[in-house]
């Protein structure tokens, strides 16, 4: 049996607007074994996306207990929750979030101003990202130039530049035509025959069945997959 | 460092990607500085040519300067019988005062000079023969005047520079100069004579250049028949100089040597005394109080340009709530969101600095060459508002800054 890497339990999540408190998330358990795929499925507002910023250490919850890689991670400052995306973390969104002054092999590096990797290395790393995901001969384009699959492929390096623990993908496709979008499922399905843990939310079942396992959000409860 | 210099190269690209906005948000900057430059070389030159104006009357020296007096205040001084400075006056001093080093003795005549081009009127003036070696006269031919030259009342005279160049042929020593209706031979030429101009009258250094000089005695030979009322004016001393071993003992000497010309005066104010050295002291005051004045409000020029920094940081900060939300989610912790802002602030303030220290030196040349004023640039005067530049950016920057660390990461990510 692997050891998790994601272990989280309880995980409830509220905001207040005014004097009413919403919950979005609620009792959460969620675990992930070193390697897995995993797939995260419900209904728009379910509160996918707000489980994925929990889960990387973008935002804490309101209740329970998170583990990542045996840390504790509702005790760490924000320094250290900072320390842990820029070294274990890759984060793929649906609108890809690339900076749009920088350039591609800009945006790929900007995770290692924030870690402590040495430069030498760093740039072995993200040459060796953009080669990996096809855009090696447009590394200073800005993203303006880019279609919509590039952009998410240059989003899908950065993420794996860092050689990270956990790539947690939110509707990688979901901007996507379904050419395109099948291409970037290969990508993550190499990934994860490499080793890569990915936790992938989708609204898409064929999407879904590629991954080892699917989890169903819904109003802000685990149901059954 | 290496993650300090790419942090300094893509906060230069992001201002990059607002050419003419980045731009105009530092025009502010680039005035203030250029304000608080010009400034400084201002005051500073000012100070400097008031300062070397006073050192040329030389900081060990004390003047004693005859009064014009009035119909009135002349009258006064007949009835308490004084007579103005005299060599009595200089008398005293040299044998009442333990630090005096040398004391001479001036005397300017109304005495026409022939055979002078038409551009220059030399001055004739009688000296004592230790007034070439307190002033520091440095002769280019022959020699000054000497101490025997007065006693046995010799006609000779030294020329200034201006006054030998416009006789030409005839103004070299032992050639013959008529003074009035007397034949003077020259016996030396002054070195040219590097004078300060200056506009406070109190303290005009002479201009040695146009004078000649003849002995003290001497003068008495060219007194023409002329009114009562200028022949008491020319009895007495236009000038007395003393000067003391030290600078430091100017000051005491200076005090008796005024106690000991008020006895022989009897009272009468009917000289002034100046002391270089006080005068010195007080024009480096005055200075310094005013160049704090004019960099206070050059600085105020840079406050408001820094202000305009501030404003432009918070668009900046507004508009890239999502670049905020991705560096976050990519690992940047608070402190790497403020000094990335930081940095844009000080790169555009610095950037800023710059320029208005290019501009400013060109504006001072400019107000030099067309006012005709003395400016000095000192380091100082680059030193200070290129400093003052890089603070007006981390101050002005930090507000803008810390709002941007203080967003919630998932909030920022959201936005639109
Ligand atoms: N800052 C916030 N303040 C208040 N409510 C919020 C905030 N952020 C999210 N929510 C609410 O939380 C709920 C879950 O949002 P979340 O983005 O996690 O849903 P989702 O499952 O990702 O939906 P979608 O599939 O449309 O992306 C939504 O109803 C949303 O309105
Ligand atoms: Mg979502």
């Amino acid at each position: 049996m692997s050891p998790s890497l994601i272990d989280a339990a309880g995980i409830g999540k509220e905001y207040c607007i005014g004097s009413r408190t919403i919950a979005v998330l609620n009792n959460v358990d969620f675990s992930v074994k070193k390697g897995e795929f995993v797939a995260v499925m419900g209904p728009s507002g379910s509160g996918k996306s707000t489980l994925l910023h929990i889960l990387g250490c973008l935002d804490r919850p309101s209740a329970g207990t998170y583990r990542f890689d045996d840390r504790d991670v509702l005790s760490a400052s924000d320094r250290e929750l900072s320390r842990l995306r820029a070294e274990y973390i890759g984060f793929v969104f649906q609108t890809f979030n690339l900076v749009s002054a920088l350039n591609i092999y800009e945006n790929v590096e900007l995770p290692f101003l924030y870690s402590s990797r040495r430069a030498s290395l760093a740039h072995k790393r993200i040459t060796e990202a953009i080669d990996q995901v096809g855009l090696g001969k447009r590394m200073n384009h800005k993203p303006a130039e880019l279609s919509g699959g590039e952009m998410q492929r240059v989003a899908i390096a950065r993420a794996i530049s860092i050689e990270p623990k956990l790539i947690l993908a939110d509707e990688p496709t979901g901007n996507l035509d379904t050419g395109t979008g099948a291409e970037i499922l290969e990508l993550f399905r190499r990934l994860h025959q490499e080793g890569v843990t990915i936790v992938m939310v989708t609204h898409d079942r064929s999407v879904a069945d590629s991954a080892q396992r699917c989890v169903q959000l819904v109003d802000g409860k685990v149901g059954s997959g | 460092m290496d993650k300090f210099i790419k942090t300094i190269r893509i906060a230069t690209r992001s201002l990059m990607q607002h050419k003419l906005r980045s731009f105009l948000s530092v025009l502010g900057i680039v005035c203030g500085v250029m304000a608080v430059l010009s400034m400084i070389s201002i005051g500073e030159g000012a100070k400097q040519e008031v300062v070397q104006q006073i050192e040329q009357l030389g900081t060990r020296n004390i003047y004693l300067k005859a009064v014009n007096l009035t119909s009135d205040q002349r009258q006064k001084a007949r009835e308490r019988l004084s007579t103005g400075l005299t060599h009595l006056d200089v008398k005293r001093i040299l044998t009442g005062c333990r630090d005096v080093h040398l004391a001479a003795a001036l005397k300017e005549i109304t005495a026409t000079v022939a055979d002078t081009p038409g551009e220059i009127s030399p001055q004739v003036v009688a000296a004592s023969a230790s007034y070439g070696e307190i002033q520091n006269l440095v002769l280019s031919r022959g020699r000054f005047i000497g101490a025997l030259d007065a006693l046995q009342k010799n006609m000779v005279c030294v020329l200034g520079d201006d006054v030998a160049e416009g006789m030409g042929a005839q103004g070299k020593p032992g050639q013959y100069v008529r003074i009035e209706n007397h034949l003077f031979r020259v016996v030396g030429v002054l070195n040219r004579f590097h004078r300060k101009e200056s506009k406070a009258g109190a303290i005009a250094v002479r201009n040695y250049n146009e004078m000649i000089f003849i002995p003290l005695g001497t003068e008495s030979n060219l007194v023409r028949p002329a009114s009562r009322e200028q022949r008491s004016s020319d009895q007495g001393l236009s000038e007395v100089v003393i000067q003391v071993h030290r600078t430091d003992q100017v000051l005491s000497t200076a005090k008796i040597v005024d106690r000991i010309v008020q006895v022989t005066h009897n009272n009468v104010k009917d000289y002034q005394m100046i002391i270089p050295r006080e005068l010195l002291q007080q024009a480096r005051k005055t200075q310094r109080t005013f160049n704090i004045v004019l960099g206070a409000i050059a600085g105020v020029s840079l406050l408001v340009g820094g202000i305009g920094i501030m404003n432009i940081m918070l668009a900046t900060v507004t508009e890239r709530i999502r670049e905020i939300g991705i560096r976050r989610a990519v690992g940047a912790n608070r402190n790497n969101i403020i000094t990335q802002f930081l940095v844009e602030a000080v790169i555009l303030t610095f950037t800023g600095g710059l320029i208005g220290i290019a501009a400013g030196i060109g504006a001072v040349a400019a107000i030099a060459t067309l006012s005709g004023w003395y400016i000095a640039i000192t380091p100082w005067a680059i030193a200070a508002p290129l400093v003052m530049s890089i603070l007006a950016g981390i101050f002005f920057g930090l507000y803008p800054a810390v709002q941007a660390a203080r967003m919630d990461p998932v909030a920022a990510l959201r936005h639109e």
